[in-house]
């Protein structure tokens, strides 16, 4: 009850409009008009972050709107000051009428050799990288060199197969003589399981050297036995002829013939 | 700049052609700088090295060769 005798007092306040619209006759009622006052908020003073967001108009609308006075808020622009960069910019693009085209390679030239300069040098450490640890895992060269064997040749006499061990593995060195020769040579080609001529098998004619060790599972092959008068594997009967070539029996391969090079006439290096 | 500007267009514009000079450029890189890298080694252990003291020792294989050969 209270509400309703006051609410007289309160009136202008709850009016959505207080302008009066003339409609020709004499007003019933003479409007309250209350004082023109500022409608905007006053900006916050701008000392901190906060304060200063505060004052942008991205916020809720501050301004209530009844018909009258000014009703927009405006934010001077043309005495904002603002900072000058062009102690940090380029000379050739501070002239707002030079065509960036024309100094574009001067502008780029100290960018693109610093990046291409640290890409070369990064390519090279990263090569480097690579082949350290690529090489690391290749055999040491003491290793190597342990891995080599001599063998004086002049102590193997003719028609005789020597056996040696070289990286763990039977090696056979065989003096052949006249005979085996001109029959190993004569043999052809195309009648082979591992198609092979003999002089694609050693280096001299006189000296056959291989792995003794049989192509098929393993076994180490007898020397002068067989059919055909080189190597016969006893394990499964794989038959090699005086140049180490597969020519009866399970086995698919040829015996291996390592490198090996002669030094002269009597030092042979196997590895 | 006249000499940039055409090399900048060609090459340093496109990124194939930009990645092309740079790994060209890394073997002569690579080449120039373990060049200089070994002669800054050899320089500084001069005296040191097997290609300085082999004539030395090679007189004494020889005489041990020539050794057991009598």
């Amino acid at each position: 009850m209270t509400s309703v005798t006051r609410a007289g007092h309160l009136a202008p306040y709850f009016k959505a409009t207080s302008s009066v619209v003339s409609n020709g006759l004499k007003p019933l009622v003479v409007a309250h008009t209350p004082a023109e006052k500022v409608l905007v908020h006053p900006l916050p003073k701008t000392s901190t972050v906060e304060s200063l967001h505060g004052s942008l108009p991205i916020q809720g609308l501050k301004a209530r709107v009844n018909g009258r006075g000014p009703s927009h808020v405006r934010f001077a622009h043309t005495d904002i000051q603002y900072p000058d960069f062009s102690a940090y910019r380029r000379k050739e693009t501070q002239d707002p009428t030079a065509k960036s085209a024309e100094n574009v390679d001067g502008r780029q030239s100290f960018t693109y050799l610093i990046a291409g300069a640290g890409g070369v040098a990064g390519a090279y450490a990263a090569k480097s990288i690579v082949t350290h640890f690529v090489s690391s895992m290749a055999a040491a060269a003491d290793v190597l060199a342990l891995a080599k064997i001599e063998i004086k040749l002049s102590e193997i006499p003719e028609g005789k197969s020597v056996t040696f061990k070289w990286r763990g593995k039977p090696l056979f060195i065989r003096h052949r003589t006249a005979n085996e020769i001109s029959t190993e040579q004569a043999v052809p080609v195309d009648t082979l399981r591992d198609p092979q001529h003999d002089n694609q098998r050693t280096q001299d004619p006189k000296w056959l050297v291989v792995i003794g060790v049989c192509t098929h599972l393993g076994c180490v092959p007898v020397a002068n036995a067989g059919d055909f008068g080189g190597y016969y594997c006893p394990c499964h009967g794989s038959h090699y002829d005086a140049s180490g070539r597969i020519r009866k029996g399970p086995a698919p391969l040829n015996l291996e013939v390592p490198p090996h090079s002669f030094v002269d006439e009597s030092l042979l290096v196997v590895g | 700049m006249a000499i940039w500007a055409p090399v900048n267009r060609t090459l340093f514009k496109k990124t194939s052609t930009y990645f092309l000079v740079a790994t060209l450029c890394t073997f002569f890189f690579e080449r120039g700088l373990d060049m200089i890298s070994l002669a800054i080694f050899e320089h500084l252990n001069k005296n040191k090295l097997w290609k300085d003291v082999k004539d030395r020792f090679k007189k004494k294989e020889v005489k041990k060769d020539e050794k057991t050969c009598k």
